[in-house]
């Protein structure tokens, strides 16, 4: 999936192009999301780049902006158990189609990592939680905790 | 354009990113390990994602070489991450079905292990 491409010809100063950024980052994470639902491999595969972006970003924001550290953090997590996922969603399908067993248990780690991705975004919008600096600093993310993930 | 302290903040993230990457780079050269393939890999990719961000506050540079040496870390990843999920997931009673991927994989790392260590010795890093 391809960046979108961050306008900052006319940004009033560093803390205003770093807001541009991180609004243009979130977003692409938050039409992503939905993924987390439908459990989609692809669509699973581009939120998990949409949050590396994003936290690639907010990594380089922190010395200017701790308050981005938290959620900086949690994004690492979510992209850990998306990797995990996609992991085994490659190696599913390069296997012999005789390895039962062990096709099984890929898919059971699967499930696994789907299961923790969930949780983390959840958890992630909580009252004081890892997003709440970002969904401050952004002004974006209210009502996308439970919300968007609900039904799975 | 950005105003001069934009492009003086961005110039210094990129610079940033430049030396870090030409760090990993030297280290993997001098003594190849999987530790020291991540670091590239990593640095590599945060160095396209800053090109990404503050694509109109720096001055244009040429990813082309950067994106093939991103593409061929990633090939040795995968096949060593997938090598490992898929001898943790897998049942003893099926281990003789398997062998043949997990060999295909194996080659698959050493190929694009070779290649990456000529193509970070080609690479000149970009001056921003």
């Amino acid at each position: 999936m391809k960046a979108r491409h961050i306008d900052l010809t006319d940004a009033c100063g560093v803390d205003d192009a770093m807001r541009r950024i991180a609004i243009v980052r979130f977003a692409e994470v938050l039409t992503l999301v939905p993924a987390l639902r439908h459990g989609r491999s692809k669509d699973l595969h581009n939120l998990r780049i949409a949050c590396k972006r994003l936290r690639y970003a907010l990594e380089r924001f922190t010395p200017r902006e701790p308050a981005l550290l938290e959620a900086a953090g949690r994004l690492g997590q979510l992209q850990d158990a998306l990797g995990d996922l996609h992991d085994r969603d490659v190696l599913f399908a390069a296997m012999p189609k005789d390895l039962h067993v062990t096709a099984q248990r890929i898919r059971m780690q699967r499930e696994d990592a789907l299961a923790r991705a969930r949780a983390l975004w959840r958890d992630a919008f909580a009252p004081y939680g890892p997003f709440e600096g970002l969904m401050r600093f952004t002004g974006l993310g209210y009502g996308f905790g439970d919300g968007a993930l609900a039904g799975s | 354009m950005p105003d001069d302290r934009i492009e003086e903040w961005a110039l210094g993230l990129v610079k940033g990113d430049v030396q870090a990457f030409k760090r990993a780079r030297s280290r993997f050269l001098r003594q190849p390990s999987a530790k020291r393939l991540h670091d590239v890999r990593t640095t590599a990719r945060r160095l396209r994602c800053v090109h990404e961000d503050l694509h109109d506050a720096i001055p244009p540079f040429s990813l082309r070489r950067l994106r093939h040496v991103i593409d061929l870390t990633g090939e040795a990843r995968d096949a060593a991450v997938l090598r490992e999920a898929l001898r943790e997931a897998l049942d003893v009673r099926e281990r003789r079905a398997a062998r043949h991927l997990l060999r295909v994989l194996r080659r698959r790392e050493r190929v694009a292990l070779k290649r990456i260590a000529r193509a970070l010795e080609d690479l000149r890093p970009p001056h921003p």
